[in-house]
């Protein structure tokens, strides 16, 4: 079974080094479809259905945290979000986050060990 | 005249952090070994692509990493695993990205010794031989390191001192 990824980040470099860590995991298949800003990932989210989200925290125009509101705002399933950040854990604003709808983090820079570790529980209960 | 007493450096206290965050950044990227070079010799600076960011909040700093065009190269090839040309949109992207991580690492380092920041979005810079220029009293603090990849460097410079902000409109 294939996981259908959305990867929203400005960075092209950023997204292909998620898209290859992830995929060398060997936590399953995966299909990606990237997005280099918010705006353009609310609108793949509205044309197509995904299994799992990572969106970059810091971007310009609008950040990952937003985002993640205007996702859950479509109302409708939406499916898990893990966001990836070079900022470590502030408990007060991780605790925002998660109400928001982040469900996993992935610090950056990051090793392979480090997303599957950060993600195997996402991921397991989704192919589960 | 009177003796020149310089620029207040008391805001540039923890500035050895923002080595220490290379040193990391560097091994946890690419296990590449990073040591502290020669710091002599202000004048033209040999980085042809340097990535910017601001931290504020308990401090006000710009932190600067700067790669002269081999470093540039190498590291961003490594970065994405893939050739990266000096001249291509992906480099700015690399460094960006670099620097971005760097400022991530300085700010939870910051934050253990009770000081606060918030990281700007990066900006990269990059042409032959760029100097990076100051007023005259803005305390800075260059550091020079030699690695796998080649010598690089990081600054930071400084704006107010540690715990007091900038009075509005100045």
């Amino acid at each position: 079974m294939s996981l259908r990824v959305l990867v929203v980040d400005d960075s092209a470099i950023m997204r292909r080094m998620v898209m290859r860590k992830l995929k060398r995991t060997g936590l399953g298949e995966f299909e990606f479809v990237e997005a280099g800003n918010g705006r353009d990932a609310l609108e793949e989210f509205v044309r197509q259905a995904f299994d799992l989200i990572l969106v970059d925290w810091n971007m310009p125009a609008m950040t990952g945290i937003e985002f993640v509101r205007r996702l859950r705002e479509q109302g409708g399933t939406t499916p898990p979000v893990a966001m990836i950040t070079t900022e470590k854990t502030v408990a007060a604003r991780r605790q925002a986050e998660k109400d928001a709808g982040v469900q996993a983090y992935v610090t950056k820079p990051f090793t392979v060990e480090e997303i599957k570790a950060s993600l195997a529980p996402l991921i397991e209960r989704l192919v589960a | 005249m009177g003796a020149d007493i310089g620029p207040d450096r008391t805001c540039l206290k923890h500035s050895e952090c923002a080595g220490e965050a290379l040193t990391k950044l560097l091994a946890s990227l690419f296990e590449s070994d990073v040591h502290r070079a020669d710091d002599s010799g202000e004048g033209l600076d040999d980085g042809s692509v340097a990535g910017v960011v601001s931290l504020i909040g308990d401090v006000e700093w710009s932190l600067w990493l700067g790669l002269p065009r081999e470093t540039a190269v190498a590291i961003a090839s490594a970065f994405a695993e893939d050739e990266i040309e000096f001249d291509s949109e992906e480099m700015g992207d690399a460094v960006g990205e670099l620097t971005n991580m760097l400022a991530g690492d300085l700010k939870a380092r910051l934050s253990r010794v009770d000081l606060q920041t918030t990281i700007s979005l990066p900006s990269v810079v990059s042409g032959e031989r760029l100097r990076v220029m100051t007023t005259r009293d803005t305390p800075r603090e260059r550091m020079r390191f030699s690695s796998s990849f080649g010598p690089l460097w990081v600054e930071v410079a400084a704006g107010v001192r540690e715990g007091e902000t900038r009075a509005a409109g100045s």
